[in-house]
């Protein structure tokens, strides 16, 4: 681990080569960035602790509609490089194989407009840094009725399930790889993606959430600030945890985040690390 | 940018009392206080609700009264806002920012020119009538912006103006009244003098939706309320400034209640500020 201006051991190494973060000073390798050293063979170079998202293909991300382009939307997920959605990689009604015409594309409004929120996969990576992203999926699409909150990327870990249902609390959970979180109440018959693009006319129909909905949200949506704020990893089984210790505190949701119930949560966390490890 | 569905959402938290935090709409975040973090300075403090981080720094210096207030001291506000302090901080969008919170800041402190009537006693200030006074820089950083970027502001200046010391000065007595009279410092922390605090406004932002109103917004919750207002408090509950955000065009009956909530909740966050400023200076001793 290192800071700006720290220098770096290279000792050991009759050679070595200058990587990304890093700097010679004098003949000596000195950091520009904050964070974690990685050695390749010869090549040093320092893994910033906070950085923009970088896309791997498969990702689930949660991206903003920032621009309505020509054949497609350009979006916003926090990466370093425009990220694009084809009108071709969205699920339209009447069947995935159909054409896309020119009728289609005057309606790209009506499917996602400027600041709607969706989830997206990410489906190639092109070599001058941009980003395709597609929704052909039932479980893609855009994500209405719920809370969104960001969290630094590096806290959400690739696995099997971004989608959880988290029926315990009745809560439908998205991580986005991207560091976006999107929780929203589950309703009776919805998929994850509560409303797919093919059909819009759900969303509409889908009543306003009840408090009891609204709470379990903000309570979930708490806990996932207070990991990120602990700069612990951001999953439906922390995630849980933190539910359950703030439920045999007694700790109501807006409590959460105060600094009494942030030292009871790493008490506990540091405890049950210790019991694991034993 | 936030989508209208994101938008309807936050509104229905506002009307059903559980805002995306578990709030209730007249709850605030937690607050906390440090003080003396900057050692150069007379005074400082740095103030964090929620995720708003700002810190203060009070500067006390030598200067001349200015001409047509003979006998006050002089106050300077500037605000800077980081660039990593958020979307709305970057480049020319930031120094406008930057501008119009020291504006506010400096209304909210300094009602009037000849020092009459202001938050801050600038006649105590004055050392030699229309030659030297103390002039009080109060520079503020806001390191990361999340919403009620005044309250916390206001609160860290109180603190900050609460922790300065200004040094005693002796003016030496000179035969002829024309001639620039010596100064002697007295360097001895315990001889220096404090600020008076105790008519130091706090600023509370409201928002409003509906017939719903908003204390301590995120910066999530701002933008999609429909406007909001910021209200300065004396410590007695008097509102001595009001500043609007942008937004829709504000009712009489929305501003009256607007102001009365200030009312009722600026001299409660006091009390807080005043129990983290005492736990602050315990940590300190200690």
């Amino acid at each position: 681990m290192v800071c700006v201006g720290d220098r770096i051991d290279t000792d050991m190494q009759e050679g070595f080569l200058r990587g990304h973060g890093t700097q010679v000073l004098d003949g000596q390798l000195v950091a520009t960035e904050c964070g974690l050293v990685e050695r390749v063979n010869k090549l040093v170079s320092v893994r910033p602790l906070r950085q923009r998202y970088s896309a791997a293909l498969g990702d689930i991300v949660i991206g903003r509609v920032t621009e309505v382009a020509g054949k497609r939307w350009r979006l916003d997920i926090g990466a370093r490089q425009e990220v694009s959605l084809q009108l071709s990689s969205v699920d339209l009604p009447g069947g995935a194989q159909r054409r896309r015409t020119a009728e289609d594309e005057i309606k790209m409004r009506t499917i996602f407009k400027e600041g709607d929120l969706l989830s997206a996969e990410v489906q190639s990576l092109h070599a001058d840094g941009s980003i395709a992203l597609h929704t052909r999926s039932a479980k893609y699409g855009k994500l209405t009725g719920g809370d969104l909150l960001y969290v630094p990327a590096a806290l959400v870990k690739r696995q099997k399930h971004h989608f959880t249902n988290l029926t315990t609390m009745g809560i439908t959970m998205i991580l986005g790889c991207n560091g976006m979180v999107w929780l929203a109440p589950t309703h009776e018959g919805s998929s994850a993606a509560a409303s797919s693009t093919s059909a819009p006319e759900q969303t509409a129909a889908k009543a306003p959430a009840s408090a009891a909905e609204r709470e379990a949200v903000s309570k979930a949506a708490n806990a996932v600030r207070l990991l990120a704020s602990l700069s612990m990893n951001i999953s439906p089984a922390s995630l849980l945890n933190v539910c359950k210790v703030c439920a045999e505190r007694g700790v109501q949701a807006k409590d959460m985040l105060t600094a009494s119930f942030i030292g009871a949560m790493l008490e506990e966390e540091s405890q049950q690390r210790l019991q694991t490890s034993l | 940018m936030i989508g209208s569905d994101e938008k309807d959402f936050i509104r229905g938290g506002f009307k059903a009392d559980i805002r995306s935090d578990g709030r209730a709409c007249n709850d605030s975040r937690p607050l906390s206080l440090s003080l003396g973090d900057l050692q150069p300075c007379s005074g400082s403090a740095r103030c964090t609700l929620g995720s708003t981080d700002v810190i203060v720094g009070v500067k006390a210096e030598l200067g001349a009264p200015l001409p047509d207030s003979p006998d006050c001291g002089g106050l300077h506000i500037t605000v800077e806002c980081s660039p990593c302090a958020g979307p709305t901080s970057q480049g020319r969008a930031g120094e406008a920012l930057s501008f119009e919170l020291a504006k506010c800041l400096e209304r909210a402190l300094n009602a009037h020119p000849s020092g009459r009537g202001s938050a801050l006693d600038l006649r105590a200030l004055s050392i030699v009538s229309g030659r030297t006074c103390w002039v009080l820089c109060i520079d503020a950083l806001v390191l990361a912006c999340d919403g009620s970027l005044l309250d916390a502001l206001s609160i860290a200046v109180r603190a900050a103006l609460q922790n300065t010391r200004i040094p005693l000065v002796e003016v030496g007595a000179t035969e002829d009244p024309d001639e620039e009279p010596e100064l002697e410092l007295d360097d001895d922390p315990a001889n220096a003098k404090q600020v008076d605090v105790s008519r130091v406004p706090i600023i509370v932002t409201v928002c409003q939706m509906d017939d719903a109103f908003v204390v301590d917004p995120t910066a999530r919750e701002e933008e999609a309320a429909e406007q909001a207002c910021h209200i300065a408090v004396m410590p007695t509950g008097n509102v001595c400034g009001m500043f609007r955000g942008s937004g829709a065009a504000v009712t009489p009956f929305a501003l009256q209640e607007m102001m009365s909530l200030a009312q009722k909740r600026g001299p409660l966050l006091l009390q807080a500020v005043g129990k983290s400023i005492a736990s602050a200076a315990m940590s300190m001793e200690t």
